[in-house]
């Protein structure tokens, strides 16, 4: 994907005119369009995101609590603007919640990033999801593409990164896809009560990235990736550490559906 | 096996059972939300007039500490209490919701957040859903549970920042 000057600069943390300089200066590898327009790779982006001092950030918020009041964070020398920039920490209420992969090992967060990424910038739609996903291309994961490889937890949002042709979209058919859904009737709603939600793809997107995604997104997504890992490690690049009661439950249930089906079939 | 399976499941269970027993876990979360959410397709039961024995003579089955149904559904079973809420106060408050032609026994909206309150992420997200769409009992909760107040209180403000930055995307 390739990002505008404007966005990227709000990723990074930096002003426009700073932003400038870096693509002048080369520290940014920018592309030109024929009519002189910069855009920027999300590769790129992501490369100065990911610095050493995120690095540091994780490894002090990894010693505080999931949830803990933001100025206990802010003293413990923790940068939750840089954090969050990244999705990896969102702010409510003068607490600060940091998502459940921040505990992840550096080797499974370092693959964790563009999902983050995804999930803090996608849109939420309400609407039949059967229609969206006839009316647009894309590559879907979370809920529905981890049932169709698990039928392990009940979908429940239709995700989906709408892919145009070629292997990059600009952010410009991004929104086109958001203003066909609207044509189509949907209507805007926060991601968390979406049946559709429209994710940007930063980074690869491919085979693997349901089982990233899943990890990245947290909660009963964490099942999912667990599920995942177990009956289609085919389709994991690295594997992710889990809380022995994730596993406990995951073991049980699977066992439980395998038992049931067996007992299915026997009474036919 | 979707949700369609599992909740006709339930209305299996339910004609089996009836009053016996409280529909809490993922079922009771689903039927408050109309059977639209994220779940496992285990059930969670709550035995109010029942041994868990007398479950093995109605044709349910016992394979390695879990009771399944006859057909072949996990079931567990509670006896005492629900992550600490007891089954005597699910009792009192107990709701019935219609699933397809029978209706089954849930605990009050409250109780049933209250046994999800475990501080686990995926528990945290039922709770969210359940607020979103519904009211909670506040005077309920005051003379009840007054310890669950804040957090609650912090969960349905988070819903509301998420609905007025929802637009906020790229």
């Amino acid at each position: 994907m390739l990002i505008r000057p404007g966005t990227g600069a709000k990723l990074l943390g930096i002003s426009y005119p700073t932003l400038r300089r870096w693509i002048l200066s080369g520290r940014l590898a920018a592309r030109r369009t024929a009519g002189g327009r910069y855009f920027l790779p999300d590769a790129e982006i992501l490369r100065l995101m990911v610095s050493d001092e995120l690095w540091l950030n994780v490894a002090r918020a990894q010693i505080l609590q999931r949830r803990v009041k933001a100025s206990d964070a802010l003293a413990k020398g923790v940068d939750l603007e840089l954090l969050e920039r990244i999705g990896l920490a969102e702010r409510y209420d003068g607490y600060v919640v940091f998502k459940e992969c921040i505990e992840q090992p550096a080797r499974v967060l370092e693959k964790l990033f563009p999902s983050l990424l995804s999930l803090k910038y996608g849109i939420g739609f309400k609407g039949d999801a059967e229609v969206a996903e006839k009316e647009l291309e894309g590559f879907i994961t979370l809920d529905y593409a981890a049932y169709r490889l698990t039928s392990y937890q009940v979908p429940k949002t239709l995700y989906i990164y709408p892919l145009g042709r070629g292997t990059f979209i600009y952010p410009d058919d991004f929104r086109r896809k958001e203003i066909y859904l609207r044509s189509l009737g949907f209507s805007p709603s926060p991601v968390s009560e979406a049946d559709v939600a429209l994710l940007p793809p930063f980074g690869d997107i491919n085979e693997f990235r349901v089982h990233l995604d899943s990890l990245a997104r947290g909660g009963r997504s964490t099942l999912d990736a667990l599920a995942i890992e177990m009956l289609k490690p085919e389709m994991v690049v690295v594997n992710a550490r889990y809380p022995v009661e994730i596993v406990r439950k995951v073991l049980e249930d699977l066992e439980g559906m395998k038992y049931g089906s067996e007992v299915a079939e026997v009474r036919g | 096996m979707g949700v369609r399976l599992l909740k006709s499941e339930v209305e299996e269970i339910a004609k089996l059972l009836n009053d016996s027993i409280i529909f809490v876990g993922a079922v009771a979360i689903l039927a408050y939300l109309g059977w639209r959410y994220r779940a496992t397709q285990d059930i969670d039961i709550a035995l109010i007039s029942l041994e868990p024995n007398d479950l093995l003579k109605l044709g349910f089955r016992k394979f390695k500490g879990f009771f399944y149904t006859p057909s072949g559904f996990k079931v567990d079973v509670y006896t005492r209490d629900v992550n600490g809420i007891p089954i005597e106060v699910l009792k009192e408050g107990v709701r019935r919701i219609g699933v397809g032609k029978v209706r089954i026994q849930v605990p009050r909206l409250e109780d049933l957040i209250l046994t999800k309150m475990t501080g686990r992420a995926r528990d945290e997200e039922d709770i969210m859903e359940l607020l979103r769409i519904h009211e909670l009992d506040w005077e309920y909760l005051e003379m009840r549970f007054p310890n669950a107040i804040p957090r609650l209180k912090e969960l349905k403000r988070q819903i509301d920042r998420d609905r007025m930055l929802h637009h906020d995307a790229l």
